[in-house]
């Protein structure tokens, strides 16, 4: 028992444990510790306890720890603090130590989930995940049903090609989002790409199992969607989802340790590149003449540093933008990440209320962002104030402009 | 010099000392071997396909400047942040001036270097007077901080109180030790195992000691302790800055 939490830790994570100050300079901008002040959510907090529970399991005699690890119950106390977080990697940003907190956490639950000390509800997620290798527990087979409920045409489907778009749960099952699918696939095909979508072998792209800490069942998934894309000699992956693209990116190879044989974008940063290189055509283009504002989702902007691009896009397609404030790498959060929906749904719309007043204060029109997550917790937060706000994904932006959708 | 005076200067300088290099030995050693006591170590191997590049190395230098010389971290619009990050910056640089200036009279440096920047009566005297009140100011404020700002109290315990106490009791004897009466003649002081000191001037000498035994409990603290910061920042730093490089490679701050 005592080995099983070591196993998880490597000399790098106490090094990063053993380094913060509790300044609590990161309880002025965690999202959650801003809604529920709890000391044990805030980061610094948080950090202590990470430290408590992972010398518990060293011998007393090196740490003067006085936490039995026999008292599993003690960690159960933890929980919340655990899974009440939407990694946005927030505090990361503004530790003055460059704590890296968003591995951190992911170790936290991972620690939990192995001690199978994690919510009910996430106990649930995890089974439905592994089980029908999406997030929403439908059939897998369902998964590309959006393609002939909008009416898309000419769409291949896992057939050898150039690009493979990996559409992710959300923008395949949720009505909302779904939209997004159907604009990026409209953009391809305008821009003349060979593409492909995986279908029903596309799985889950894992990040919400490393979310439950469940990463043997990411590597699962990870596994499996390598595989897949790797089949169909794809040079390159393209999502609209940036948790699959920095899941996909970032986690896999450590997942499975190789590096991948494709490259993986985000559809922002292709867009981008194919407007720089005039290999996308802007004819018929019209320009948007309502207020525009663009909401940085975290795992784009701060957690894989792409920032500037979705801006060069918006303003291709629209006269007036205007900039939120807390934005780019240090972008408040919307509360639509790590797994907080399912966790606690009110804190999740009590973070994503105080994100689309800052929009409302600004003036916009139209609020974008370009993640399926953001987008649908923007909505919700807009519907549980009362404020009408278009909110759009950039790519639902640029199709309709371009008069594609 | 007094028989109790000559035997606390005795202890303070003479017997402390190797008591506190071997528990800080210790406590490091201890640290280490606990950190690398936990054997997974494998995933820390990278898969990354963007390889360090010079640009990289510059962004890399520019991060850790930012974040460990400026405390970047703390200037945001919050007045918050930003009062954090004057009291933190303005104390921790006069923190490493002053221990700078400590190295003066063990012969490392010589006022007559910086001779083209300021006086030397300037270097010597007046500048490290202000710096001691400043840092002393600096950390008593950071400990009303934490009494009082109920966020930070709330994560607070017998650690941050402590180091902050022993960190203030530490700049108020430096501090006694200039404003209190002096003997105008050269004084030697010599710390074990032959760090020697010399001081144009003899000042208090009970203020000496307790400066003395309270910056060694401070250096046996620190591996035990938050304290550990003061080593290891510079390598979490490091490696943030390394992964911003690959992250933010082409992204203005």
């Amino acid at each position: 028992m005592r080995l099983e939490i070591l196993k998880e830790v490597s000399p790098f994570i106490m090094l990063q444990l053993e380094t913060c100050t509790k300044c609590a300079h990161c309880a002025e901008y965690c999202p959650t510790y801003e809604v529920l002040k709890k000391p044990q959510i805030m980061p610094g907090g948080r950090a202590s306890v990470m430290l408590k529970i992972i010398k518990s399991g060293m011998s007393p005699f090196l740490t003067f720890s006085r936490l039995k690890i026999e008292k599993l119950n003690e960690i159960e106390k933890y929980v919340e603090s655990v899974y009440e977080c939407a990694l946005c990697g927030r505090c990361m940003a503004v530790c003055p130590f460059g704590i890296q907190t968003d591995t951190l956490w992911e170790l936290f639950r991972k620690i939990v989930y192995r001690f199978n000390k994690h919510p009910s509800v996430l106990k649930e997620v995890d089974k439905f995940i592994l089980n029908t290798c999406n997030t929403y527990g439908v059939g897998n087979d369902a998964r590309a049903m959006w393609v002939d409920y909008l009416g898309l045409e000419n769409v291949k489907m896992n057939e050898c090609s150039d690009v493979v778009y990996f559409v992710g749960c959300t923008s395949s099952y949720k009505a909302v989002t779904q939209e997004i699918a159907y604009a990026t696939s409209l953009i391809l095909n305008h821009a003349g790409v060979n593409w492909t979508l995986l279908g029903e072998d596309e799985w889950c792209c894992g990040a919400p199992l490393l979310m439950i800490g469940d990463e043997d069942g990411a590597r699962n998934m990870a596994e499996h969607n390598v595989r897949a894309i790797e089949n169909l000699g794809a040079r390159l992956v393209i999502s609209a989802c940036p948790g699959c693209v920095r899941m996909i990116k970032q986690k896999y190879p450590f997942l499975i340790g190789r590096a991948l044989r494709f490259d993986v974008m985000h559809l922002m940063e292709f867009l981008d590149l194919y407007i720089k290189k005039e290999h996308i055509p802007l004819k018929g283009l019209e320009k948007e003449s309502a207020i525009v504002t663009y909401h940085d989702p975290c795992e784009l902007a701060r957690l894989s540093g792409v920032i500037d691009e979705p801006r060069r896009v918006i303003t291709t397609v629209a006269s007036f933008f205007k900039e939120m404030p807390e934005n780019k790498r240090d972008v408040r959060c919307c509360g639509g990440g790590g797994i907080l929906q399912a966790v606690n749904d009110e804190l999740r719309l009590n973070i994503a209320e105080k994100r689309v007043k800052q929009a409302q204060v600004l003036g916009a029109e139209i609020l974008t962002s370009a993640c399926p997550a953001c987008k649908i917790t923007l909505m919700d937060g807009l519907k549980k104030i009362g404020i009408k706000m278009q909110v759009l994904d950039v790519a639902e932006l640029f199709a309709r402009q371009l008069g594609l959708l | 010099m007094d028989a109790t005076l000559t035997s606390l200067m005795g202890f303070t300088f003479g017997t402390l000392p190797w008591v506190t290099y071997a528990v800080f030995l210790f406590g490091i050693s201890l640290k280490l071997y606990t950190w690398f006591s936990t054997y997974h170590y494998t995933r820390t191997e990278t898969h990354s396909k963007t390889p360090i590049s010079a640009r990289s190395i510059g962004l890399i230098i520019g991060e850790f400047v930012y974040l460990l010389l400026f405390q970047g971290r703390f200037i945001k619009p919050k007045i918050k942040s930003f009062a954090l990050w004057l009291v933190s910056f303005s104390a921790h640089i006069s923190l490493f001036l002053i221990l700078f200036g400590h190295l003066r009279p063990v012969g490392v440096w010589s006022a007559s270097w910086f001779a083209w920047l300021a006086p030397e009566q300037f270097l010597v005297r007046d500048l490290p007077f202000y710096l001691g009140w400043v840092l002393l100011g600096g950390f008593s404020l950071l400990l009303v901080r934490r009494i009082i700002d109920r966020s930070v109290r709330s994560i607070s315990g017998f650690d941050d109180y402590f180091s902050l106490v022993i960190l203030i009791t530490i700049f108020l004897a430096g501090n006694m030790m200039r404003i209190s009466p002096y003997i105008h003649e050269p004084f030697m002081l010599i710390i074990s195992p032959g760090i020697v000191m010399q001081l144009k001037e003899t000042p208090s000498l009970v203020w000496l000691a307790v400066h003395g035994i309270a910056a060694q409990i401070l250096i046996m603290y620190i591996p035990f302790s938050k304290l550990f910061h003061i080593i290891a920042s510079s390598f979490t730093v490091i490696l943030y800055s390394i992964r911003h490089s690959r992250i933010y490679r082409s992204v203005k701050r």
